[in-house]
């Protein structure tokens, strides 16, 4: 497993889950930072300035469109792909205005294919 | 001083006259009851019996005065006379206008009674149409919340299966997880017990998201969204290899007419596909001997596909219902075929429908085998 010049960051208030993306993009090769709420989000990409970042949608504190303007606003120019199980779309339509931005539902989606994604979102493979 | 026939003329149908009752002349000689006016409470003046009265009083004065100055017996023979005579036109000329204003009194009583009867119907009309508004309130008010109740428990079902996802997809990661070998190497068993389980737990998955599907359905929110220039061609043929794949295994043949234009469709590819595979698998899986016919063509603006097969039918009577959410499976359906939930034609109609299209199905019967119809429009609608 070669090391990915990489850092992601996966906000994402399922425990289970960011446990699993987080085990999963380790063992591809990717730096991760995490975060569990829009809040801690945001402080983290400030901190750690990633280079893309993966969320869920629907988290506590503050969701993932509007921790995804507060980042777009800061000038972090990070990728974003949102993660979600929710199939409104509103919300999604309401992600598009924020540009050019992915989403996987997470329950049609399997681990590998995510990081896939991720890895065509960045360019690599 | 008015002649008589200035005062007949004075007498307008329904208007009071003839005699005041307070009239002091008529009650100073008593005149009779019954010839008073009912309903003239005018003044002195307007009473004709007192005019005709004074006018007969002021005449036979003046003639009486008059006859003083004359004399002989002729001449107030005369006078008498002519007293006499305007006595007798004055009653005639009573009497015929007593006729009139007693039928003109008739008439307004009868008109009287009319309007009260009116005016009593009107009030039960009233008080019937408040009735029936009260009613139709309640009524309102009850459906209304049944309304709310409804939308409350899709709600609610909403919630859950969007609850019940998040495991869901915990699980799949962790045995994505195990069969990629991040956690070491596993022997084959354990490696196909895993796959198993995630196996039943994409079932699970899918099982809930149609379900899903089927709730924002009642909800009436947006299922699907169309995109432009869907290739129908690979959908189809990737349709057509798992059923092939099916069929061969049950012994049962699969004919396919098609056309080689290809098709390009707006459409909601999982969900389109899904929905057709939904009626595909029907036809194979019902199907214990014989085979199924697939014609796909395309008739101007519109691509028609048509799956025969030989299986057990639909009885004549279930044809109606056979794409409603209450529809259950035929016995002979649930007694020799296992699977099935009743729900896939609910949601295979409900998804054809949200892209413009039509489905319908003809059978001869029970044990006839079934025909499926389906139609979509090449320019499939609102594009999002």
């Amino acid at each position: 497993m070669e090391k990915i010049d990489k850092k992601i960051l996966i906000v994402e208030d399922d425990a289970d889950f960011l446990s699993i993306l987080q085990i999963k993009f380790t063992s591809e090769g990717f730096s991760v930072v995490t975060a569990e709420n829009g809040e801690d989000g945001v402080s983290v990409a400030e901190k750690e300035k990633p280079d893309l970042i993966l969320s869920d949608v629907l988290l506590p504190q503050m969701n993932g469109i509007e921790m995804a303007e507060k980042i777009k606003k800061s000038g972090n120019g990070a990728l974003i792909v949102f993660l979600t199980n929710i199939k409104d779309t509103e919300h999604i339509n309401s992600a598009r205005k924020l540009g050019n931005l992915d989403y996987l539902i997470k329950s049609d989606i399997r681990i590998s294919d995510i990081v896939d994604k991720v890895k065509a979102k960045l360019g690599l493979k | 001083m008015e002649n008589v026939g200035e005062l007949r003329k004075e007498i307008k149908i329904g208007e009071p006259g003839y005699v005041n009752k307070n009239c002091w002349l008529a009650r100073t000689i008593n005149y009779p009851p019954s010839k008073r006016c009912q309903y003239c409470e005018s003044k002195f003046q307007h009473c004709l019996f007192s005019r005709y009265l004074l006018i007969s009083l002021v005449l036979v004065a003046s003639l009486l005065s008059v006859s003083m100055l004359v004399e002989g017996g002729i001449s107030r023979l005369l006078i008498i006379s002519i007293f006499a005579l305007v006595i007798v036109y004055g009653y005639f000329f009573d009497k015929s206008t007593e006729d009139i204003v007693e039928a003109n009194f008739a008439q307004r009583k009868a008109k009287e009674a009319l309007e009260e009867l009116t005016e009593n119907l009107q009030q039960k009309v009233d008080e019937q149409t408040k009735e029936i508004r009260r009613a139709y309130e309640v009524e309102k008010k009850a459906k209304e919340q049944l309304e709310t109740l409804n939308d409350v428990k899709n709600q609610f079902l909403m919630t859950v299966q969007h609850h019940l996802r998040t495991p869901l997809t915990s699980m799949m990661g962790y045995a994505d997880l195990l069969l990629s070998g991040t956690f070491g190497k596993m022997s084959k068993k354990v490696s196909d017990i895993i796959k198993k389980f995630q196996a039943s737990t994409t079932s699970l998955i899918k099982m809930v998201n149609e379900f899903l599907d089927i709730t924002q359905f009642q909800l009436g929110k947006e299922v699907i969204s169309l995109k432009e220039n869907v290739n129908l061609c690979p959908i189809f043929k990737d349709i057509i290899k798992d059923i092939e794949l099916e069929a061969e295994k049950k012994g049962i043949y699969v004919r396919i007419e098609k056309p080689e234009a290809t098709c390009f469709i707006n459409a909601d590819e999982p969900k389109l596909k899904a929905a057709l595979m939904n009626i595909f698998d029907n036809a194979v899986k019902y199907t214990k001997q014989g085979g199924i016919t697939i014609k796909l063509r395309l008739d101007g603006e519109t691509v028609k596909v048509e799956i025969k097969d030989t299986g057990i039918g639909i009885p004549k009577e279930r044809l109606a219902n056979l794409f409603d959410i209450t529809f259950e499976r035929t016995e002979e359906a649930k007694k020799n075929f296992a699977t099935g939930r009743g729900i896939g034609l609910y949601l295979a109609s409900q998804i054809i429908k949200a892209h413009n299209g039509k489905i319908w199905a003809e059978s001869e019967g029970a044990g006839k085998g079934s025909t499926f119809f389906i139609e979509l429009p090449v320019d499939g609608g609102v594009v999002h």
